[in-house]
């Protein structure tokens, strides 16, 4: 959240001033959001074909609409790449950046074009197959999640936890300020959508 | 070593309290309330209420990795990653280092542990419960473990006392199994809990549904601290102090009194114990910092350093007198190791209330309180004896739930927008058993970066334990199906000791020196002015989470300790 809100919240809250440590301290807890500007931006993990087949496959998953900005918008290869770099497993990785070149091998076999020069319709029946693979050995005892699992669940993951989607498509409440158990959807904002976080 | 030499005088207080944690926090304020100059010592660093809380405001994309957990994180913290929750970006920084801090496992055992001022009160789970008289007497009536030498009559004015400042909110239930406390008005529970407690009590006319007691502000404020936020970032620290911690409620209040002196980066090594008198003098540290040693000195001292902290801090402390470690002249120091086996329940889907949801983030989940072995033939457990309770909660599922579909797309967005199925999981927490066997011991081969000798565990479930889970099961699925709800699974996942993190019982109370450590007010039998008060001194686990027991003993014990030192008994 906004430190300066941070801040005027908890002393209001506490129905007096805070001390000038507590601000140091949330000023510290509250850095900002340093995104390096997209120029500059370049992979730790990842070749330029597996960040265009990835950029554009999880558009596919969650594509923008109407108003609305999807995982290209909120940069969800960014995110990715961090997560590659930092959190997964080795076997992880490999199995995340295969399934990203054979999504292009299958590309070119079918369409002798690159994934990410696919149309739409053509990049959805190629993550459909790859849908269907997931399906068929779910159950079994895989070392890592198949692919479409993951590119799915990384799509979700970096699209509801980046700072666009969770501060403004949905129902950003940071401080509630109390529980309520029962609420009407009806009167829950924009038209009942989830809250953040 | 390096012995520094300054003046006995200049290390000499009235008392010294080792840990800062829940129950070390407690001793603090006690002490330094009733006008003890008071020492405490705290291994690890200093933490100030909200100035040290660095992740308190972060949202999941202000943080590395949107606050999942790192390999780098595991490589230095494996086993503190074993819980699979206390090792996030955002929480990190109150667990251990486990190449700094290592110990040896005969068996698995997770131990989760925080070194810092405050220690695991600021990530403590927070659910608050009364023992009662069937946990008191339990051992005694069928024989495990020794007699417990107190009743529930002699703690029950402690839990008044503790509870009353420290802030706890619930429903009263007049349970004889669990007592009802001094309650700040109790956290609400949601449409779907709701209509479980009207199924669970039409039933089950044994059982009810109940929402958590939990250490947490339910009005405006408390003693000085704000009102819980609902926020349900807890385990980061808290900015309005809206949950009890050792940093924004017992240290503060020990500060006010200008008897407290805080050392953090202090590492008891060992007590220092004189035959002459009888009695310990002081204890050794060593600074975390600079490994320099220091002796300090005082009349009374109190043990908080955690159950195997404590443990190990008597286990190093080697005498004429006491060869086989502090105190241990029955042999039981260091066994008898007890934790909560959890991890298993039930969960299940319900219908008809997709057009409720509910707002804020409630910290706090439902409790359906013990119902087996209550003494009546009808209350008994098939193979087992003692008994569980559950925590849990209903909920509307998130995006989460479509990952393993093999839908994507513009409808795929859309639906996630919207919250899912009602679900409800309850996951159950039984009783262990205090074994002999089940023991942790001094190991002189692998040292620490102090280079003190560390510890080894051997800690396993039993019988009693394995098949008390089949009836936690069983009856999860029993209660849920009754309440309505479909899809009603059974689970049963892996749980080691040490995992519930209420690690207890190795240097336990007793009413016999030959077979206990303490005495009913926490003394050490044959040091009585050294007193026990952390989890270490627990003669058997109950099902119920500990935390507050340790602070009313706590507070009992520093009220004797007083006393005595008054008669000059100490």
């Amino acid at each position: 959240m906004k430190r300066r809100d941070a801040i005027k919240n908890t002393a209001l809250l506490m129905g007096y001033a805070v001390s000038a440590s507590a601000i140091a301290g949330l000023m510290s807890g509250c850095e900002a959001d340093t995104k390096t500007s997209v120029d500059m931006w370049k992979s730790k993990t990842m070749s330029d074909t597996q960040l265009n087949t990835l950029r554009e496959a999880s558009e596919r998953i969650l594509p923008a609409t109407e108003g609305m900005v999807g995982a290209k918008d909120v940069l969800v290869e960014r995110f990715v790449d961090e997560m590659l770099d930092g959190a997964y497993k080795p076997a992880e990785i490999d199995s995340f950046k295969k399934g990203l070149d054979d999504l292009e091998a299958a590309a070119q076999t079918a369409h002798n074009n690159a994934f990410s020069k696919l149309q739409p319709s053509e990049m959805d029946a190629l993550i459909t197959k790859v849908g269907e693979e997931a399906m068929s050995i779910e159950g079994e005892d895989n070392e890592v999640e198949p692919f479409f699992y993951a590119l799915k669940g990384i799509t979700l993951l970096g699209f509801f936890t980046s700072e666009k989607v969770g501060e403004d498509v949905l129902n950003y409440l940071p401080i509630p300020g109390g529980y309520w158990g029962d609420v009407p959807m009806s009167e829950i904002p924009q038209e009942g959508r989830i809250w953040s976080f | 070593m390096n012995l520094n030499l300054k003046s006995k005088k200049e290390n000499t207080y009235d008392a010294i309290v080792v840990g800062s944690g829940i129950s070390g926090g407690w001793a603090a304020k006690e002490l330094c309330e009733k006008g003890l100059k008071t020492l405490v010592l705290e291994r690890g660093r200093n933490v100030e209420h909200v100035k040290d809380y660095p992740t308190m405001y972060m949202d999941d994309w202000d943080l590395p990795n949107r606050n999942r957990i790192t390999e780098k994180t595991r490589e230095r913290q494996g086993k503190q990653s074993r819980t699979g929750y206390t090792t996030t970006p955002s929480r990190k920084h109150w667990f251990v280092d486990d190449i700094d801090n290592p110990y040896t496992e005969v068996k698995r055992f997770d131990w989760m542990r925080g070194y810092h001022v405050g220690g695991r009160s600021i990530v403590w789970g927070r659910q608050s419960y009364r023992w009662s008289d069937l946990d008191f007497e339990a051992n005694k009536k069928d024989g495990n473990g020794v007699d417990w030498p107190i009743r529930y009559k002699d703690i029950a004015p402690w839990y008044d006392y503790v509870e009353k400042f420290a802030g706890i909110s619930g429903q009263k239930e007049g349970l004889s199994q669990l007592p009802d406390g001094q309650f700040l008005p109790p956290m609400e529970l949601n449409v779907v809990e709701k209509h479980v407690r009207e199924r669970i009590a039409k039933n089950f006319d044994d059982r009810i549904l109940t929402i958590g007691r939990t250490a947490h502000i339910t009005t405006q404020s408390h003693n000085g601290r704000g009102g819980c936020q609902f926020r349900n970032r807890c385990m980061r620290g808290c900015p309005y102090g809206g949950y009890f911690s050792s940093n924004a409620s017992t240290l503060p209040a020990a500060v006010k009194t200008g008897n407290m002196t805080l050392r953090p980066h202090s590492i008891v090594n060992s007590i220092i114990y004189d035959e002459k008198s009888g009695k310990a003098t002081g204890v050794r540290i060593i600074d975390a910092e600079t490994n320099e040693t220091y002796e300090y000195f005082a009349k009374v001292i109190f043990l908080n350093a955690s159950a195997l902290g404590s443990t190990f801090i008597m286990m190093n402390s080697k005498s004429k007198r006491f060869e086989n470690g502090f105190g241990n002249d029955s042999g039981e120091l260091g066994h008898n190791v007890m934790d909560h086996h959890f991890q298993t329940g039930a969960s299940g889907e319900i219908d008809g209330f997709n057009d409720r949801y509910y707002k804020g983030r409630r910290p706090n989940g439902i409790y359906i309180p013990r119902f087996r072995n209550l003494g009546s033939q009808k209350t008994k457990g098939k193979n087992f004896i003692r008994g569980y309770g559950y925590q849990g909660g209903a909920s509307r599922s998130n995006w989460t739930r479509s990952v393993k579909e093999l839908s994507f797309g513009k409808d795929l967005k859309i639906d996630m927008l919207a919250p899912g199925p009602w679900r409800m999981g309850i996951n159950a927490f039984g009783e262990c058993l205090p074994y002999h066997e089940n023991k942790v011991m001094l190991n002189e081969e692998v040292r620490d970066k102090w280079n003190q000798p560390t510890l080894t565990m051997d800690v396993e479930w039993k019988e009693n334990e394995w098949e008390m889970r089949k009836d936690m099961r069983e009856q999860g699925v029993a209660m849920l199906e009754a309440a309505g709800f479909k899809n009603v699974q059974s689970y049963e996942r892996p749980c080691y000791p040490g995992l519930g993190i209420h690690e207890m019982g190795t240097a336990r109370m007793g009413r016999d020196p030959k077979t206990s450590v303490l005495n009913g007010f926490n003394q050490v039998h044959a040091a009585k002015n050294v007193f026990v008060t952390d989890g270490a001194c627990m003669t058997s686990a109950a099902c119920v989470n500990p935390s507050l027991t340790y602070m009313a003993l706590t507070a009992r014990a520093t009220d004797h300790a007083v006393k005595e030192l008054n008669k000059q008994n100490l």
